[in-house]
């Protein structure tokens, strides 16, 4: 029997920062993990990679997504036949999990050792979450299928907004235990443990092709000036919803972690190979030009679709 | 050196010549005869006929492929070929769905008949790439949008502006995606066209388009390579926004006065080509009627930011030496002048009958095309009258009349039509280069058959 957790919330929130607790914690366990990414390169799982872990990567799309759907079929069944204690499903920051209870159903008598579907885990960002809820109904969602749910960043807002949203989450879903926490520094074993899996009927997603954001993928070869990147990542952060990734400057190699406008490039202990920039929109395709006409400030023939 | 002419006409320096590119899609097959159907789905075939524009025409440019259904057939749009024309698309898998496409229906190298293109693209590359700039022709954004939802997306327009935004978007990553594949494969410059652009007024673009077109061009120039946004039809009042998605240049065709058209490109740095007539001057004139209309076109324009071409992809059956005509006089004017002293051009005199309106007991309306089985805006036209027929079929009759076509072009010259296309009723001149909604078209049809 492996114990299936799914780990959802919008892009930045701390899914990752989560999910690296959690290996952390359960370090004597048998893990694996699947990684949903919406562009083409899957950022988060170089951070998870160098533990060791059995991972699958899952890019282009949220597994919900009638596209990548068959492929998260096959890595569940793959994943089944792994031996593993646990299985966590990091989704994409989009992802709309009302159909999951439908999805398992269907590889039922596929999996090698049965997959124990123990809830969702969804981690929201006090300081946007009202505001992104309103555009993107997959949020909704996010919180009414979940068993728990973490107000990660909470040092961000104040009580009376807190409460506020303690009270919208409580709405959609009265059932799910909520904890307040900043980096998701929360008890998450006893999380785990007390997690009992929501029976909320399984709907459609929402997850079609029309809710994928324009996602785009920067890359370059040789050592780029930070000084100069960041300019760039702030002036073109203004756009996108997320920006990450990992580059190689001439002050070392460095992590890209930018929510919004809050904008975070620090030292990067593991060596960077070239630069890759994950980029998504959110003002569609007008980002393409954002990024050229931004570029000219010194990446230009540097950094590169 | 010709294909340096082009580039440097594009990124807009002084040049001592005016660079002649030829627009020899289909009519590339006729040079070897081969048909139209042959070459566009025939590699072989389609670069031995490539090589033979090469030696006929002596271009500075020239397009590989003409063909703005590659990516429309790999959506699934079932396609009618025929042997003289490139391929019409008739059917619209998006037409009563509304809905954005899956990523992962945008085209790959491996997707419909891409390969053969990317292999011909690399053969002429490697064969006459340093002496001719290539050009990789795209669909433009609009038009591909329309090939997925059929007529709908004219009533998207009016209803839904946000959906046309999103789904001009997605092709418009499309463009993208099929830019990235040309430029790989050796291409000098990529053209958007986009025949569609025509039908959308100013205002329709600036809200729901010029994002994406220009994501689109600047994309390309990231890409360190050249672009050029063509457009089919009167879009003289398209011209200013389609200047600020910011392309190296725009091509139009015979329905734009050139000069005019200048006015407003110079203003932006932006160079033009065109425009010489396909029917009336490559196809039924002379070689002097050729060389004639180019001298003319080349001493009414500043010589900066200026290319010579046709006005769109040439007709299958333009005799070779109208285009050679046209080469010369681009090449050498001086000689070409001397060619055309005393020479004045001789108009097709044939005699038509107009219809008696008021005689007749139901409304007329009559369609002046260019040829409906290749100019999208013309399909269009057509379909609005098809479409909406068996709501007047007791009121009202249709003609349709082609360019391509000797009596037709004399009608619509007696008729006093300047544009194409045009929708008349009872002679009067009602639609010009614009589609009527339904409900429109209906409206009018009982207007007039009231006075009957």
């Amino acid at each position: 029997m492996i114990n299936l957790i799914l780990l959802t919330g919008f892009l930045g929130a701390g899914k990752t920062t989560l999910l690296k607790s959690i290996l952390g914690t359960f370090s004597d366990k048998r893990i694996g993990v699947i990684v949903n990414e919406f562009g083409t390169i899957n950022i988060d799982a170089v951070h998870l990679k160098r533990d060791g872990i059995k991972m699958a990567e899952l890019d282009n799309g949220s597994i919900f997504c009638a596209c990548i759907k068959e492929d998260f079929l096959s890595a569940l069944v793959s994943m089944s036949s792994t031996g593993i204690d646990f299985l966590f499903v990091e989704a994409s920051g989009l992802a709309d999990p009302s159909s999951i209870q439908q999805i398992l159903r269907t590889i039922e008598n596929k999996t090698i050792s049965n997959l124990d579907y123990r809830g969702a885990i969804c981690v929201i960002d006090a300081d946007s979450y009202l505001g992104l809820a309103e555009v993107f109904p997959a949020l909704i969602n996010q919180v009414a299928y979940s068993s728990a749910i973490i107000l990660n960043k909470a040092d961000l807002v104040d009580k009376k907004r807190l409460d506020i949203i303690k009270s919208v989450i409580t709405q959609i879903n009265p059932d799910a235990l909520q904890h307040v926490a900043s980096f998701c520094n929360v008890d998450i074993k006893r999380i785990i443990e007390d997690l009992q899996c929501n029976d909320r009927d399984s709907v459609a997603s929402t997850n079609t092709f029309e809710s994928r954001p324009h996602t785009y993928t920067l890359t370059a070869e040789e050592v780029l000036p930070l000084a100069q990147l960041k300019q760039f990542l702030e002036i073109i952060s203004v756009s996108a919803y997320r920006i990450k990734g990992f580059s190689n400057t001439d002050k070392g190699s460095m992590e890209i972690n930018i929510v919004g406008q809050n904008v975070k490039i620090i030292p990067w202990e593991g060596a960077a190979e070239g630069t890759q920039i994950v980029i998504i929109s959110s003002v569609g395709i007008k980002m393409l030009s954002v990024i050229v006409s931004e570029l000219d400030c010194g990446l230009k023939n540097k950094l590169h679709f | 050196m010709g294909k340096e002419l082009v580039l440097r006409t594009l990124k807009h320096e002084e040049t001592e010549g005016i660079p002649w590119v030829p627009f020899a899609g289909i009519h590339a097959g006729k040079l070897k005869n081969y048909t139209a159907e042959e070459i566009l789905k025939d590699g072989d075939k389609l670069f031995e006929s490539l090589m033979e524009v090469k030696k006929m025409y002596n271009p500075d440019g020239m397009p590989i492929v003409f063909d703005l259904q590659i990516e429309a057939e790999i959506f699934g749009c079932e396609l009618k070929w025929a042997k003289e024309n490139p391929p019409s698309v008739r059917s619209h898998p998006f037409a009563g769905e509304k809905k954005i496409p899956c990523n992962c229906l945008i085209p790959t190298a491996k997707s419909g008949r891409i390969p053969m293109v990317l292999d011909v693209m690399r053969r002429v590359k490697a064969e006459i790439g340093g002496e001719v700039a290539l050009y990789g022709l795209i669909c433009g954004p609009f038009t591909l949008a329309s090939h997925l939802r059929g007529s709908d997306i004219f009533t998207d327009m009016v209803k839904d502006k946000q959906f046309v935004k999103e789904l001009v978007g997605y092709c418009s990553e499309v463009a993208c995606r099929m830019a990235d594949l040309y430029l790989e494969a050796g291409m000098d410059v990529i053209a958007v066209v986009d025949p569609l652009v025509s039908q959308a007024s100013p205002k329709s673009i600036e809200s729901m388009m010029l994002e994406s077109f220009k994501a689109v061009f600047d994309y390309i120039r990231s890409k360190g390579a050249l672009s050029s946004f063509f457009v089919c039809g009167n879009a003289t009042n398209q011209l200013e926004v389609m200047c600020k998605t910011y392309p190296d240049s725009i091509s139009v065709d015979e329905n734009v006065n050139l000069l005019q058209a200048k006015t407003i490109t110079d203003k932006y740095n932006i160079a033009i080509g065109g425009n010489i007539p396909l029917t009336t001057t490559m196809l039924y004139g002379t070689q002097q009627d050729n060389m004639k209309y180019v001298l003319d076109l080349m001493d009414s324009l500043t010589h900066k930011n200026l290319i010579i071409s046709p006005g769109c992809d040439m007709p299958y059956s333009t005799p070779i030496q109208n285009t050679v005509a046209a080469a010369q006089a681009v090449k050498r004017p001086e000689d070409a002048r001397k060619l055309i002293e005393n020479y004045t051009a001789v108009v097709d005199d044939i005699d038509v009958e107009l219809a008696d309106y008021q005689k007749m007991d139901k409304v007329l309306l009559e369609l002046f095309l260019l040829d409906p089985e290749q100019c999208a805006a013309c399909t269009y036209m057509l379909n609005s009258v098809k479409d909406a027929f068996d709501e007047f079929k007791e009121m009202a009759e249709y003609r349709v009349y082609k360019y391509t076509v000797r009596e037709d072009i004399a009608r619509t010259g007696k008729m006093g039509i300047t544009n194409l296309p045009t929708m008349t009723i009872d002679g009067d001149i009602k639609w010009v280069s614009i589609i009527p909604s339904k409900n429109e078209l209906i409206e009018e049809v009982k207007k007039y058959f009231k006075k009957k």
